[in-house]
């Protein structure tokens, strides 16, 4: 599989945490074809154990009610991204 | 394409401060929204209290035109099935700013069988999250809706007026990328920072 400029290979995404007012990145990637529920999983084992650099280590942290999004890999970000967000229903 | 014809639904927290955002854009804007101004919106909100219990879309054409010199079109009714195509029908781009998931489902089914571009935006209930995103019919980009929850009350107090405008701010910037180059980028706003998608 052919590694990207940022060491994510082509199926993979960097997984991006919106938890308590502050976003980070999981220190590695994961597989495009996770699912929403094993990205939930992972991403509350890392914050829970402090390991999402920009996130304060939370061990009640609740993804249960947060979204799962996917975006493609683009011109400038050349790798596939997923965003573990709270709902925003509002405007 | 000449002038931009651009249509802003939902003039409430997101979209009034769009509103004077958009103020140097050499754009037709047309604003949409059914609800008047009452006194609490004042705190979070580009409405002046000079124009509480008047039209959302008429006290804002007011106090633009008072401040700025910039004029609007206004639309003071309810976006409904009946009316899409009167009210979208000839946009370039639509942009929406409202606060229920029903007629943003409405907004996109419209735009992406017409093939408009639609630049959203979104608040969760804590003034803590904002979503800017896009529908893009002739890319397939899809933005996600979010139910509404039951009971979830936005903002009455004016607590979160800097990060209502924070995230107002980044869908300008959305905007003008896109009426500048065509590019379609979406941001995910959060008080301890911001991450381009």
């Amino acid at each position: 599989m052919e590694d990207t400029q940022n060491g994510i290979m082509a199926n993979e995404a960097r997984v991006n945490i919106t938890w308590a007012g502050s976003n980070g990145d999981m220190a590695q990637p994961v597989a495009t074809d996770a699912t929403d529920a094993e990205i939930k999983e992972w991403a509350a084992e890392a914050v829970r154990t402090g390991s999402v650099p920009g996130l304060n280590a939370d061990e009640n942290v609740d993804f249960s009610d947060f979204v799962v999004d996917r975006f493609a890999s683009t011109e400038v970000r050349p790798y596939s991204l997923i965003s573990l967000r709270p709902k925003s229903p509002f405007g | 394409m000449g002038t931009a014809q651009v249509v802003l639904v939902g003039v409430g927290a997101l979209g009034s401060h769009l509103t004077q955002f958009l103020r140097n854009e050499d754009i037709e804007l047309t604003i949409v929204d059914f609800d008047a101004v009452e006194s609490k919106n004042v705190a979070s909100q580009f409405h002046s209290s000079n124009t509480v219990r008047k039209s959302k879309v008429q006290g804002l054409k007011q106090t633009m035109q008072f401040l700025f010199k910039k004029k609007l079109n206004v639309v003071p009714h309810k976006l409904t099935s009946d009316n899409l195509e009167q009210v979208l029908g000839d946009a370039d781009i639509v942009i929406d700013c409202v606060d229920n998931a029903e007629t943003r489902h409405l907004i996109k089914r419209y735009c992406v069988d017409e093939g408009i571009d639609v630049l959203h935006g979104s608040l969760d209930d804590t003034g803590q999250f904002g979503r800017v995103g896009w529908t893009v019919p002739s890319t397939g980009l899809d933005f996600t809706v979010d139910q509404e929850t039951e009971g979830a009350a936005t903002c009455e107090n004016g607590e979160f007026l800097p990060f209502i405008a924070l995230t107002s701010a980044y869908l300008a910037i959305s905007f003008q990328k896109w009426l500048d180059t065509n590019a379609t980028v979406g941001y995910l706003v959060s008080p301890g920072g911001v991450v381009a998608v």
